[in-house]
């Protein structure tokens, strides 16, 4: 038979399909950056400034310029390395200390949607949602602000979901055959990490 | 053999026949699928467009058929004008994504890219059949438009805003225009498995000695085509997106500063122009894959058909690929008088006039091929001709098209419905028709019958330049496209008769479809019976078994040894040479 090696080609498979899917995705976050910028640069009336809207930083007080978003992203990154530590330990058949950093993983995932509704409802009582934002300033700044990150935020929902079901599937199993799973799971996770810090520098820094 | 393979050649989970044929993962019977619902679909908009060419000939007079049909939009039997936005809205959508789009490289990818790379299947049988489930799906979706109390979409394929945006503008844009969008998220997500899928097969799981520059061209095309969806449809996605949060939350990403009989909205700051940016980021590359596919099918039929290597390979191969890279960079095209910026326009007038290049070396490149060939006038060689006298009319006026300075004139008029219909609409069909007419044999094991087949192919090619060649006059004369009754204008009259005239051939032609149903269904059971190979073709498909099997081939895979195109090589004793017959047997 000259078709015995199919089931290697069948991990490369999904791995090309998993790289195939981030890149249609990269160009769904690309339409909505390249909205925000339309919207922005063509602005007739007041565009918020990142500084003065986000200042809220829940339990300390209420002025620290981009603090909580900085945490945020610093802890989104920390799940990634957590990410990595997870695929890297399993390759190395270390089963339970993989499945530490995957619930790493997951918790801190959870941790940042946490966040970013403390987020969401702060600003909604500030006088921020779809269609609504204070007299004067420009009401798509809002519009855009809670599309994207909505949007981003389903994803970071998609790879929390995927996570803990490959965590229930590697503490069930047996043989560990779930590298390529966790893999693919992981490059996901790396890419959802990737576009918030595209979002942090374009719609919270600049 | 391993597991995996085991498992693709008695996947006998489900034995029953009807259940086997609904729930197969196996990319024949996917393709049959698509196959099927795309023509189902395309018989729909057939019958939809010629009932609104009805209604243009003859604006005046009641027809019991649009009571019959749509009795609520059809008082007495005179079509309510916005009735008539909607029909052509839904025959544009129909024809544009679920025939030329879905059905097309639906079908022909499905079947074709596992056969002809000497792959077993797909490299995911079961998000192949989900791609398929959610397209029919979506269909469906877009069908149950029709029974939605306020009738289905109006805004026209495009769906440009504010008709689009704002719920309460016409009748068409309250629930129609929500289920036009569910369907085209849903056709989205299929699009976007399926041709994950399809790249990802050609990229991994051909076969021994198979390498890109053996491909056949129509691989190359079906590859190109799924990536111009994977880069595209995304983009609409997220213009969808907006649109369903201007349509339902408020913001204003498309509107701004707004009157709806007479009451002020409060939408600011937004523009339809960002929506028009968004939407031909995907229309344009669309345009490209619907037609690629079609360009790929003729290329393989021309070569059999002529017993002649296909001329310059490799340019063929380059000039998709050129189409297809800057299909990306000439969208607005679309839009120079939407009130864009002109030097915009300018630069965009210039990248559309060299998109026309590597289409006119595709046609040089066919020509070619025919010259001086031993042409078989079988049937699908007969459509591939037509697609290559289609592409060259329809390519020429897109030049006028492309220049800024005379698209202001011609924009919106039927100038521009007779570009692409003949350009985009007959050449892809024609593609269509001689695929299925090419590979039936493959699909059904039987062969069409050859003399219907023929009398298909002139009545078609025929009333399609008598329907779409007036109208450039037409446009030109300033007639505007998707207007419900030109002779409420005095301009107009002296085209009375000719649109009598289009509407009559159109209903012939539309008859006459029915010549290939029947062609089509009558074959499947009483056809004559196929032999393997019964064009005398050199790719892998036709080194299969003549009865399906899973697996397609029943012992090893075969190992290519040359190029697809080995036609009338003194060399050999037959005028063909099969890709998998080494030259030392
Ligand atoms: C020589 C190459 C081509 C050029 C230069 C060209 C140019 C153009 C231009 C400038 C327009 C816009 C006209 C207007 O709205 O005022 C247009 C419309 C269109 N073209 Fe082409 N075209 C070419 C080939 C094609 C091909 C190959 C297809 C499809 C397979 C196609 C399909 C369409 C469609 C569907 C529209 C109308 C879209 C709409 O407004 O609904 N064109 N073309
Ligand atoms: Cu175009």
């Amino acid at each position: 038979m000259n078709d015995i090696h199919l089931n290697k080609i069948n991990h490369q498979n999904w791995k090309l399909m998993m790289w195939l899917f981030l890149i249609s995705d990269i160009f769904t976050f690309c339409g909505f950056i390249n909205v925000f910028f339309a919207l922005r640069l063509n602005s007739k009336t007041i565009w918020p400034n990142g500084d003065i809207v986000f200042t809220y930083v829940p339990l300390i007080g209420y002025n620290i310029p981009l603090a909580f978003v900085t945490i945020m992203t610093f802890i989104l990154i920390m799940s990634s390395i957590s990410m990595y530590a997870s695929t890297y330990e399993y390759k190395k058949s270390k089963k339970i200390n993989s499945l530490i950093w995957l619930f790493f993983t997951i918790l801190i995932g959870i941790m940042f949607i946490f966040c970013q509704s403390l987020e969401w409802i702060h600003l909604s009582n500030k006088g921020y949602w779809f269609g609504k934002i204070p007299i004067g300033h420009n009401v798509n700044y809002s519009n855009i602000f809670f599309a994207i990150t909505g949007f981003h935020g389903i994803h970071v929902l998609i790879g929390i979901m995927i996570n803990i079901f490959i965590f229930i599937k590697i503490y069930l199993e047996k043989r560990m055959h779930s590298y390529n799973f966790l893999n693919n799971a992981g490059l996901y996770w790396h890419f959802v990490d990737l576009i918030w810090v595209f979002i942090f520098t374009f719609i919270y820094l600049i | 053999m391993d597991r995996q393979t085991d498992n693709i050649l008695s996947n006998n989970k489900f034995n029953m026949k009807i259940l086997k044929y609904i729930f197969s993962r196996d990319h024949k019977i996917i393709a049959k699928q698509f196959l099927i619902t795309a023509m189902f679909m395309g018989f729909i908009g057939l019958f939809i467009s010629v009932l609104f060419r009805l209604q243009l000939a003859y604006p005046n007079r009641p027809f019991y058929i649009f009571k019959l049909f749509f009795n609520k939009f059809a008082n007495d039997g005179y079509l309510d004008p916005s009735f008539y936005l909607s029909l052509v809205t839904i025959h544009g959508t129909i024809m544009i994504f679920f025939v030329l789009t879905g059905g097309l490289s639906g079908t022909f990818s499905n079947l074709l890219i596992p056969l002809q790379i000497g792959a077993r299947d797909m490299a995911s049988p079961f998000l192949n059949m989900l791609s398929y489930w959610l397209f029919l799906l979506s269909s469906l979706t877009m069908l149950y438009s029709f029974f939605v109390i306020t009738g289905p979409a109006s805004a026209g394929w495009t769906i440009y805003p504010p008709l689009s945006a704002l719920p309460k503008a016409i009748n068409g844009s309250g629930t129609g225009q929500t289920v036009w969008l569910i369907s085209m998220s849903i056709f989205i997500i299929s699009s976007l498995i399926g041709n994950i899928n399809y790249i990802t097969t050609i990229m991994n799981m051909r076969t021994q000695g198979l390498t890109m520059y053996r491909l056949p061209i129509i691989i190359w095309a079906l590859l190109l085509t799924a990536i111009l969806g994977l880069l595209s449809f995304p983009v609409l996605m997220a213009a969808v997106i907006l649109l369903i949060l201007d349509r339902g939350f408020g913001t204003s990403f498309y509107l701004s500063d707004i009157f709806l009989a007479g009451e002020y909205l409060h939408y600011d700051g937004g523009s339809p122009i960002l929506f028009q940016h968004l939407f031909w980021f995907l229309g344009h590359p669309e345009v490209y894959i619907v037609i690629l596919p079609a360009l790929g099918i003729s290329s393989e039929i021309l070569s059999i058909n002529c017993r002649k290597p296909l001329f310059g390979y490799h340019t063929m191969i380059y000039s998709l690929i050129a189409i297809a890279g800057l299909s990306f960079f000439v969208w607005a095209h679309h839009m120079f008088i939407s009130g864009i910026n002109p030097l915009i326009g300018s630069v965009f007038t210039i990248t559309t006039l060299i998109i026309a290049v590597p289409s006119a070396i595709k046609v040089f490149n066919y020509i070619a091929t025919i010259w001086r060939g031993n042409i078989k006038f079988t049937t699908p060689m007969l459509f591939t001709i037509g697609l290559i006298s289609f592409f060259i009319t329809g390519g020429l006026t897109g030049i006028y098209l492309g220049n800024a300075i005379l698209d202001i004139n011609l924009n919106d008029t039927y100038f521009v419905v007779a570009h692409f219909h003949i350009v985009m609409g007959s050449a892809a069909i024609f593609g269509m028709f001689a695929g299925i007419y090419h590979w039936y044999p493959k699909l059904f094991q039987k062969m069409m019958n050859e003399k219907l087949g023929h009398i298909h192919f002139w009545i078609t090619y025929i009333s399609i330049y008598l329907i779409f060649f007036p109208m450039h006059f037409m446009g030109i004369n300033g007639m505007p496209r998707r207007y419900y009754d030109f002779n409420a204008f005095g301009m107009f009259n002296i085209f009375i008769n000719m649109n009598k005239f289009i509407t009559i051939i159109s209903i012939i032609s539309g008859f006459a479809q029915l010549i290939f149903l029947y062609n089509f269904t009558y074959s499947m059971f009483k056809g004559k019976d196929s032999s393997k190979n019964p064009w005398k073709a050199n790719t892998l498909e036709w080194t299969t078994p003549i009865e399906h099997i899973h697996g397609n081939w029943e012992n090893d895979l075969p190992v290519v040894y040359r190029w697809p195109y080995e036609y009338s090589n003194p060399k050999y004793q037959d005028d063909y040479m099969p890709q998998n017959i080494s030259d030392k047997h």
